[in-house]
């Protein structure tokens, strides 16, 4: 285990100056955003003397690296600043929604990962047979399937005629149930895809007419020289699709009004709200890089070859 | 150089396979149907009307009316010159953008390869919602803008599976053979590498337009794309969801056809992949 911890400790850091370097951007992007924050906080009968004062108040005036380390040091110790337009603290605003977001996403991505690599592994077993062109033709359908289409027609269905559901919002411990399957079913399509095509792949190698020729009986083959090599690609996507199911949460939320931070990130870009956007955005961009050291670690683990073999130049 | 027993050969055996019939079926409906808008459509996409509001599906008015009184089933018929229009600029952004940078980035390797693939891995890396989200929120809302703002996030897709096609090219005898006449290094790409990469760039590109369709359909719902009254599906669908429970119809109907039409380009793409390029990853 010590070459996989010698490796988990080198991805772990690595993550760090990725993180700096994304707060960064976002500094410099926010930074060359037209709208002029103290104007906003202002409006436009504040005189031009108060204007130049109130841009020295809050360190607008200085050097952009100044400014930056300034946000940076301030950023690091959970201060985002408010909102201007709840007035709260936008940490505050975070910590309340991130629950959310995790209690949908978070079963979304197992769901959908649990039942829809089983599909697309019979479905590449039994490649070309009428089973699989089936399960292709659903999984492609569901795969074309918009979500917040879905996720309306669901809301119109099960909550609206059969009442069996609430449509919007997080009251009831029930309301999370047709975003959940809103979100999980275009990644369970996914998944079912990718699976098939892994598994596909693995079924032409040369140690798989090797285990057949050497006689094995076809469950052995299968399931330990075939599956054993296909899941290792997949697992690891299973954590590169983080960050993809939050861009799919920001959709559901809006449609389910779920209180998480994928609606409050869709209802600051409307208002402009921008140091809301500023923080939400790191906080994704910190849950990607954390879930692909997580794949990195995970594909280690499972295969000797990546923590053993300098990475391929 | 186009070869024409060989290109009449894969259109036979496109058409053997079912679903990929299926998916130029719907692809080539869908075309007419954009193309002929202003004669299918019996009225204008803008027409309202004080007295047809919210009129449920009817022989007269087969997908109902919406709270304009505008006919449904007109604004989704010239809503296919929207998604058709839309999707088809998009991918042409972003096979340019994949064709030039993955050319490059696999061809000379090196430096300028590392910097291609580290931008391409970090656009990835993020969720291309949000970051279209942003984008929109900088530039502000707009089809256009939002046609920007889907390119920016999505080239590296195409880049890569590019990139991958060159580097498994570049060392082929016919380009050593190439470099060792004296073949300019623009030349190699575009006459050399280029054709070869063509199958793929076709694969790709068929199965870019449905994803394209998808996002700009869904920035139009979160209002950030086509403003109204432009009839683009994504629009319809949001102007519907506000009155799901009195009028579904508004909603339900550009969704159908949302659905399928992405569905047809995905099944023709996976049926141009299976023939041209089957190890291809997408």
């Amino acid at each position: 285990m010590g070459a996989l911890l010698r490796y988990s400790i080198k991805k772990a850091l690595i993550g760090i100056p990725v993180v700096i370097l994304v707060t960064f951007i976002l500094f410099l992007i926010m930074k060359s955003v037209p709208a002029d924050p103290i104007l906003i906080i202002a409006g436009d009968r504040v005189p031009a003397a108060r204007i130049l004062e109130l841009r020295r108040e809050w360190g607008l005036d200085k050097p952009f690296l100044v400014q930056y380390f300034y946000w940076f040091s301030k950023i690091m110790t959970g201060d985002f600043g408010y909102s201007i337009l709840t007035r709260q603290p936008v940490s505050y605003l975070i910590w309340a929604r991130l629950p959310y977001t995790l209690e949908l996403t978070v079963p979304s991505l197992i769901l959908s990962y649990v039942l829809g690599v089983p599909f697309g592994i019979i479905a590449a077993l039994r490649r070309g047979s009428a089973r699989d062109h089936l399960t292709m033709a659903v999984l492609n359908f569901f795969y074309s399937m918009p979500t917040y289409w879905l996720g309306l027609m669901l809301m119109l269905v099960f909550g609206l005629y059969l009442g069996m559901f609430p449509i919007s919002g997080a009251s009831s411990p029930s309301s999370i149930v047709l975003p959940t399957i809103t979100l999980t079913i275009p990644f369970l399509a996914y998944s079912a895809r990718i699976a098939r095509t892994e598994m596909l792949d693995v079924l032409t190698e040369d140690y798989m007419r090797t285990a057949w020729a050497k006689g094995l009986k076809s469950r052995v083959v299968i399931l330990k020289h075939g599956l054993r090599n296909a899941l290792i690609p997949i697992t690891v996507l299973f954590f590169l699709d983080l960050p993809w199911i939050i861009g799919g949460a920001v959709i559901v939320e809006t449609v389910f009004s779920w209180p998480g931070m994928g609606n409050l990130l869709y209802k600051s870009i409307v208002r402009l709200d921008y140091s809301v956007i500023q923080a939400i955005v790191l906080v994704i961009a910190i849950l990607i890089v954390i879930s692909n050291i997580l794949g990195d670690i995970v594909a280690a683990s499972l295969d000797p070859r990546i923590r053993i073999e300098p990475e391929k130049s | 150089m186009p070869n024409l027993a060989g290109t009449k050969k894969t259109v036979l055996q496109l058409l053997r396979y079912r679903a990929s019939l299926a998916g130029i079926l719907i692809v080539l409906a869908i075309s007419l149907l954009a193309l002929f808008a202003p004669l299918i459509a019996p009225r204008g996409y803008a027409e309202t009307s004080t007295v047809d509001m919210l009129r449920p599906p009817s022989a007269q008015d087969f997908f109902g009316t919406d709270m304009y009184g505008r006919d449904v089933f007109s604004r989704v018929v010239y809503g296919a010159r929207i998604a058709l229009w839309v999707g088809l600029l998009v991918t042409f952004i972003e096979a340019s953008m994949g064709i030039t940078l993955g050319l490059l980035s696999g061809f000379y390797g090196g430096i300028i390869d590392k910097a291609i693939s580290a931008a391409g891995d970090m656009v990835w890396a993020f969720p291309s919602v949000v970051l279209a989200l942003g984008v929109v929120a900088i530039l502000g809302a707009g089809l256009t803008q939002v046609v920007v703002a889907i390119a920016v996030v999505s080239w590296p897709a195409f880049t890569r599976i590019l990139r991958a096609k060159v580097q498994s090219l570049v060392n082929r005898e016919f380009i050593l053979a190439a470099k060792a006449i004296g073949e300019s290094d623009f030349s190699i790409m575009t006459r050399y590498l280029l054709p070869n990469l063509m199958p793929s760039i076709l694969v790709v590109s068929t199965l870019t337009l449905p994803s394209a369709i998808l996002y700009t359909t869904a920035l139009s719902f979160l209002g950030f794309g086509a403003q109204p009254p432009t009839p683009d599906w994504g629009a319809i669908l949001s102007e519907g969801s506000a009155q799901l429970a009195i009028a579904p119809w508004v909603a339900t109907f550009p969704g159908i056809f949302i659905v399928i039409t992405a569905l047809g380009f995905n099944l023709l793409g996976d049926g141009l992949r299976d023939l041209l390029d089957p190890k291809l990853r997408i």
